[in-house]
């Protein structure tokens, strides 16, 4: 009859021994794996918006493999310096120009700054990685003798050439005419320094740390069309408003 | 003799209530063995959940590398690099410096040097004339002119044929 009495206590005591002992922590590590798996679904849900804008941009480039020539051209992987000479001696001669000296310098100082590019990948810490994008460059400069206009004619037509470029000095010198020479004495020396770019393509770590595929947009092609625009159209040489048309005349 | 029995039907009674009070102890004892289980249960289940989807990421993570990722991401670099770019070179245009060199040069002054250092923002010219005054009133030209900023007037001389070379810098 005793024994009977101590069924409750005993089952009471035993209850409480299993909700606090046992239940609690089961249920403390529940709330802990929902929450771990409510975040493993946000990276999984990136991740898959990530390999489906993967698939979305490739096949985008696909379509528009002109533009991503064009801006392999402008942008090539190596130095490839001997485009620019190319360039410059081709724009030269089509302006009655003469090539007199070629020089190139080897640059490792990047103008183009993580600032520059944008707010996108200044302000996402995701992009850490993409924000050291800056391509690298090295300095050209050339030497070219002849008449003004040629010379107007040659820079802005070798401004336009279609690669990365700052361009960082130009001159025109009137030479003093020296007794006997054949060079006429209209002919001007003109210098051109320009800075070139090149980007080496380096393997992507992740593509999780690419901002940009987080947002399912497609390229904007769009500064290309510019770009082959600005690179396409030679201005003709406009009269000049007023003063003289030659000031080295 | 109804004293006895009044005391053997409450101590009856008092019984009944602690066997009842007893019974429903050992159910809840068991709702809570069931309801341990049950936690028991979804814990396995949430375990395989999240195992799933460390799997589904495994297999999804084989993509983000690759030269298909390598691909685009060099396009964008380059997109981008090249939209600084033409934003930088819309600013500076070697024809509008010649002729705005054109438009306030005058008639007596023949330029001998024009030098534009676009890194440095800043021209420098040196021009030749048979008169101080058209070398004044030609650095005064520039000195106006809304383009030019901080005129720094050089080196004058004077040759013997009368040929004033005279040079300054001026900033934009």
């Amino acid at each position: 009859m005793r024994l009977k009495l101590l069924i409750f206590p005993f089952f009471a005591l035993l209850s409480l021994v299993i909700i606090i002992g046992f239940m609690k922590p089961d249920f403390d590590s529940i709330l802990e794996k929902k929450s771990a798996i409510a975040n493993q679904q946000t990276v999984v849900d990136s991740a898959d918006i990530i390999v489906k804008q993967v698939a979305t941009l490739n096949s985008d480039l696909d379509l528009h493999s002109k533009a991503e020539n064009i801006l392999l051209t402008y942008l090539p992987r190596t130095l490839e310096q001997d485009s620019i000479i190319d360039a410059f001696n081709f724009t030269a001669s089509q302006t009655g120009l003469v090539v007199s000296d070629i020089v190139f310098t080897k640059e490792t100082v990047n103008t183009v700054s993580a600032d520059d590019l944008g707010d996108t990948l200044a302000t996402d810490p995701s992009s850490l990685d993409t924000q050291k994008v800056a391509p690298q460059t090295f300095i050209f400069t050339g030497t070219m003798t002849g008449p003004y206009e040629g010379m107007k004619t040659f820079f802005d037509r070798f401004t336009r050439i279609n690669r990365f470029q700052n361009i960082i000095l130009f001159s025109l010198e009137k030479g003093d005419a020296a007794p006997g020479s054949t060079v006429s004495s209209d002919s001007l020396k003109g210098t051109i320094t320009v800075q070139y770019g090149y980007l080496k393509d380096k393997p992507v770590s992740s593509a999780l740390n690419l901002a940009f595929l987080q947002k399912s947009e497609p390229f904007d092609f769009s500064p290309i069309d510019t770009l082959e625009t600005r690179m396409a159209e030679i201005a003709p040489l406009g009269d000049a408003p007023s003063g003289k048309p030659n000031p080295f005349q | 003799m109804e004293e006895t029995n009044f005391a053997s039907a409450s101590d009856s009674s008092r019984k009944q209530s602690s066997i009842g009070a007893s019974m429903i102890m050992v159910v809840i004892f068991f709702l809570v063995l069931a309801s341990w289980g049950g936690m028991k249960w979804y814990i396995k289940k949430l375990d395989n959940t999240f195992a799933q989807g460390q799997d589904h990421f495994y297999d999804v993570s084989k993509s983000f590398q690759g030269a298909s990722v390598n691909r685009i991401d060099a396009f964008e670099k380059r997109l981008q690099l090249s939209q600084v770019q033409m934003k930088s070179a819309e600013e500076i245009n070697s024809e509008n410096f010649l002729k705005k060199l054109e438009s306030i040069t005058l008639p007596g002054v023949q330029i001998k040097k024009y030098e534009v250092n676009i890194e440095k923002r800043m021209v420098a010219i040196t021009g030749l004339t048979n008169s101080f005054r058209y070398t004044a009133e030609q650095i005064a030209k520039f000195r106006m002119d809304p383009f030019f900023k901080g005129v720094t007037v050089g080196d004058f001389a004077k040759s013997e044929a009368g040929i004033i070379t005279f040079s300054f810098t001026a900033t934009f």
